[in-house]
């Protein structure tokens, strides 16, 4: 008797073209991601810091309605904001854009990279992702599998790209967006959403660029190793080495030093998108004086910007963006 | 299929100032064909070539009539391949890397999950396809390998080392399914061993490779067929008498230790050597025409053209 069960068949059903197959590897790359221990704690938390966010900006917005439960409940319940709600409600009346864009625009610009926001968690996952992304398939030779089949070296590593987007989709991106939509839910009228919109896509482009670099730096510096712990201890050795150096470099002689931190990097291209100096510049002609108040000129010394800040920003950027690439072009290969 | 599944001309694979291939020309027809050579000959040099895993630094290949350098992706599509050394993908289950494997070869998830478990039944995997990949023995390693390499319905299917670490049982099934490949559905192996005994016993051609080139290629048929005039004869009780009857008709023999009676005929059929036996009234219980045929032509062809 054969030993074995020959029940083979011939298939013929259809072949998906490339795009699926990098769409498959993508998948799997996020699947395997959030299999990390921890990962999913560090998405929980990404989500629900969105959440009481979105509830604030939510309260924000109900405060512009006549007799909303918010207002209500500020002007009958406390005694200390009684007159609080109706004027600002004045305020925001006649200065929309101060008011509502402004608010929105400084919060997001927190909310998406200041030191508590959601790309130090996105940090923090990638962190922990990074062995999951390119050091396993090299340690367990996986590499060869892939190469195997109908998916080019390319493919392969667009296919990881997407993986880690969605992963920064879920801690990063999604959670802003979650955020603003929350802001804007039961808006009191159509001209909120357009006060708000800016903010939204200042948001979107930090976020959308910044995804972009961190996941190829991601990528870079998991193709870089096949020991998971090497990789892991690169991540927080680039991290901790910029948080220092730019230390060092903040308000010294060689303040060129904190460009070698990519933190710093973002920080300064975020600032630039938002456009925080035109902010302050704005509220100033408005208000004179208001800006020139201690803590307030203190913080708009620190936000002033200029265009050799952000070019340097940008280089910095663009060249470890580009050592990452040639990290995945000369180690993403079969042995 | 008709016409050649590879082509190579002049195949030169250079690793530094080392020639891993050197000017390797081949034409190969669709069937089981052993890759036979000595550890680093070259074996999974030429495959990998041919897969595109390395690139070729001189000459040109084709597979299943495509040109390998342009057409790459294409033919990936319609080879399997099963690497000498483990790579499975860490933390997923069996089924699911089987599964996966398909999807990365174009099929859609439905019929990826479904053709990975009829693969799998193929190959013999039980329950255990549902544990982790990371926990297999070395012979659930190699089914699954397998599995993954077929699960797409190749033309042809590159095994190497198939049955490495296996159990005399394991080794058997595994032989047995590569053999069935290409006998009852028409896929193209290409075997790729240094075990001698599982390229006899299931291939069709012979690929000799050593330090990087081609010493012999022919079916296993006609390799045989020049070690013509030598058998071995297995028959119960009266060695003796046998020995004398063959004596006497001019061939050489001797008894060997395990039993079975060697004997150099010199005849291009050993016809006529059974035939007389038989009219003396001996039956022999089986009759091995040109036994160890491939070993010997294997060492043959390593002496003269060197020791590896």
């Amino acid at each position: 008797m054969a030993l074995i069960d020959s029940s083979y068949t011939h298939r013929d059903g259809e072949t998906r073209g490339i795009g699926y197959r990098r769409w498959v590897i993508a998948q799997a790359t996020l699947t395997a991601c959030l299999k990390v221990k921890g990962m999913r704690w560090v998405m929980w938390t990404c989500w629900i810091y969105a959440l009481l966010q979105g509830v604030f900006l939510f309260g924000f917005g109900q405060l512009m309605i006549e007799n909303s439960a918010v207002s209500n409940f500020i002007t009958e319940e406390l005694d200390l904001f009684k007159n609080f709600a109706p004027m600002f409600r004045a305020w925001a009346a006649d200065n929309p854009r101060i008011a509502i864009g402004m608010t929105y625009n400084m919060f997001f610009y927190l909310f998406t990279g200041s030191i508590v926001s959601s790309l130090t968690l996105s940090l923090v996952a990638l962190g922990m992702a990074i062995p999951r992304l390119i050091t396993s398939d090299l340690s367990s030779r996986a590499i060869t599998i892939y190469s195997s089949k109908a998916v080019s070296r390319f493919d392969y590593c667009i296919g990881k790209f997407a993986g880690v987007l969605l992963l920064l989709t879920l801690t990063w991106l999604g959670p802003t967006l979650a955020t603003w939509m929350m802001g804007n839910l039961m808006a009191p009228e159509v001209s909120f959403f357009w006060h708000t919109a800016p903010a939204l896509l200042h948001s979107v482009a930090f976020v959308g660029l910044g995804m972009v670099i961190l996941g190829l730096m991601a990528l870079g510096i998991s193709a870089m190793t096949s020991s998971p712990r090497t990789a892991t201890a690169v991540w927080v050795g680039l991290l901790l080495m910029g948080v220092v150096l730019s230390g060092i470099g903040m308000g010294s002689k060689n303040y060129w030093l904190q460009y070698l931190s990519f933190w710093f990097d973002l920080e300064l291209l975020q600032r630039s998108l938002f456009g925080i100096g035109g902010d302050f510049k704005e509220l100033g002609d408005k208000y004179p004086g208001f800006t020139e108040m201690g803590l307030i000129k203190n913080i708009k010394m620190r936000l002033e910007l200029t265009a050799e800040n952000v070019s340097a920003a940008i280089a910095c950027l663009s060249v470890l963006s580009a050592g990452a690439l040639v990290t995945l072009y000369k180690k993403v290969k079969p042995e | 299929m008709s016409g050649a599944i590879i082509e190579t001309n002049g195949v030169t694979k250079l690793f530094g100032d080392f020639a891993a291939l050197n000017n390797v020309s081949l034409s190969v027809s669709p069937g089981t064909i052993g890759l036979l050579g000595p550890n680093g000959a070259g074996k999974s040099t030429l495959i990998k070539c041919l897969l595109q895993l390395h690139p070729i630094s001189m000459g040109g290949a084709k597979l299943l009539g495509r040109d390998v350098g342009s057409e790459g992706r294409e033919i990936r599509t319609r080879v399997g391949y099963a690497p000498e050394q483990d790579c499975l993908i860490s933390g997923m289950l069996g089924c699911e890397y089987v599964t996966y494997c398909a999807q990365l070869n174009g099929l859609p998830f439905k019929e990826a999950r479904q053709r990975a478990h009829e693969m799998l039944d193929f190959v013999g995997m039980g329950q255990e396809r549902y544990r982790a990949v990371d926990t297999y023995s070395t012979g659930m390693k190699q089914r699954v390998k397998l599995a993954q390499a077929i699960v797409h319905d190749p033309e042809l299917v590159f095994l190497d080392e198939p049955t490495n670490g296996l159990d005399p049982r394991g080794r058997e099934q595994i032989l047995q399914l590569v053999e069935s490949l290409w006998k009852q559905h028409q896929i193209s192996v290409i075997l790729s061993s240094h075990l001698l005994q599982d390229v006899d016993r299931i291939c069709g051609e012979i690929i000799i490779i050593a330090r990087g080139e081609v010493l012999v290629q022919d079916t296993l048929k006609n390799l045989k067929a020049r070690r013509a005039g030598i058998a071995e004869l297995v028959v119960e009780g009266e060695h003796q008498r046998v020995l004398e009857i063959l004596r006497a008709n001019e061939c050489t023999c001797e008894l060997e230790s395990n039993g079975h009676i060697t004997v150099r005929h010199g005849r291009e059929s050993l016809t006529p050597v059974l035939s007389f036996l038989r009219n003396e009234g001996v039956q022999p219980i089986e009759a091995l025409p040109s036994p160890n045929a491939l070993e010997e032509v294997f060492l043959q062809a390593l002496s003269t053209h060197g020791p590896d």
